[in-house]
């Protein structure tokens, strides 16, 4: 008797099951996805205290259009893209804690104190020119160099070209070259 | 990732090693929870809308194209017998009914108007066609033409 076989199921078989009742689903949709969701969040600066909220209510409004949701893009980057939309609307609440958040976490350099000092520094000034950043080219950028997505899916997410994609992300990084040393 | 500088790339890293720890703060178990609680209070509209319309103009089309339907079974019974008899079911097949335009709507509007049938029994009709081209507009215009028609014979 061989091993059992399992199989994933693909977000857009969850979505169906979903769309058909199947509230499992959607639970599994919501596991798959959170801390890729948070994770983009947070490096835009979304309050700690506000994270779970935010990532709540992202879900909620990508599950409440899902009847809109044509599979052209992935639910991933949709989501992202429903995330990025949210984050906008409650960006001026923020505004002054972003940065303020940001600057004590940086990562730990251990045993490194020079290239402790350089990159905690590089860090913070990053984040501060990311949110800078127009918003186009900020998203393409960290949905490129933060989730890894391929062009033609953050294309496709953001409802732009593949060529615009490449422009945007391309611009982003000039910028952040030229503006963080 | 090899596209960035290095610098750019170290600050990239730690910065999402920051964001990385705040994420797994957040639970999705207690996500999933609260989410599934909104949406029972809140179900999604998952509605197919076969005909590009809003879900208003839609319930209006129907329910006008079900008054024209009794309507056009009364004109033709008041037409081909002019008497009233009583009890005949008359099917009419209304061809090409989505091809009228406003103004050919309104002359059948007008002539429905016009029609006194002699008695009320139903009749059987069948109609065939959409009316997906009417605005909710000129759906709301029919209906009312409509009901206007009804009082009068009552």
């Amino acid at each position: 008797m061989g091993a059992p076989v399992t199989t994933v199921a693909d977000d857009g078989d969850l979505i169906a099951r979903y769309l058909r009742g199947d509230e499992h689903a959607a639970a599994e949709l919501v596991h798959r996805h959170t801390a890729p969701l948070a994770r983009f969040l947070a490096i835009q600066g979304a309050p700690e205290d506000e994270l779970e909220d935010l990532v709540q209510d992202a879900f909620f409004r990508a599950f409440k259009a899902l009847g809109g949701f044509r599979g052209g893009a992935s639910f991933r980057t949709w989501l992202l893209a429903i995330g990025s939309n949210l984050l906008k609307d409650r960006r001026r609440r923020w505004k002054k804690q972003m940065t303020v958040e940001l600057t004590p976490d940086v990562a730990d350099r251990s045993g490194d104190p020079a290239g402790e000092a350089e990159a905690g520094w590089t860090a913070e000034r990053l984040a501060e020119e990311i949110a800078r950043l127009p918003r186009l080219q900020r998203e393409v950028f960290l949905f490129r160099a933060q989730q890894g997505l391929e062009y033609g899916a953050i294309a496709r997410g953001l409802g732009i070209s593949e060529g615009s994609a490449r422009v945007h992300y391309h611009h982003a990084v000039k910028r952040l070259k030229e503006r963080v040393r | 990732m090899n596209e960035l500088p290095d610098d750019l790339e170290r600050a990239l890293r730690d910065l999402d090693a920051q964001a990385a720890r705040r994420a797994s703060r957040v639970d999705p178990e207690r996500v999933a929870a609260h989410v599934m609680a909104r949406l029972r209070a809140e179900p999604a509209r998952v509605v197919a809308r076969p005909w590009g319309l809003p879900v208003s103009a839609r319930w209006v089309g129907m329910a006008a194209a079900a008054a024209i339907v009794v309507l056009a079974g009364t004109m033709a019974r008041s037409i081909l017998w002019p008497g009233g008899a009583v009890g005949v079911a008359v099917p009419v097949l209304a061809q090409g009914i989505d091809s009228l335009d406003v103004q050919g709507l309104e002359r059948l509007l007008q002539v429905a108007g016009e029609v006194r049938p002699s008695t009320a029994e139903p009749v059987q009709v069948s109609v065939s066609g959409t009316w997906d081209d009417l605005s909710e507009e000129q759906l709301r215009a029919v209906l009312q033409a409509v009901q206007q028609s009804e009082e009068t014979k009552l």
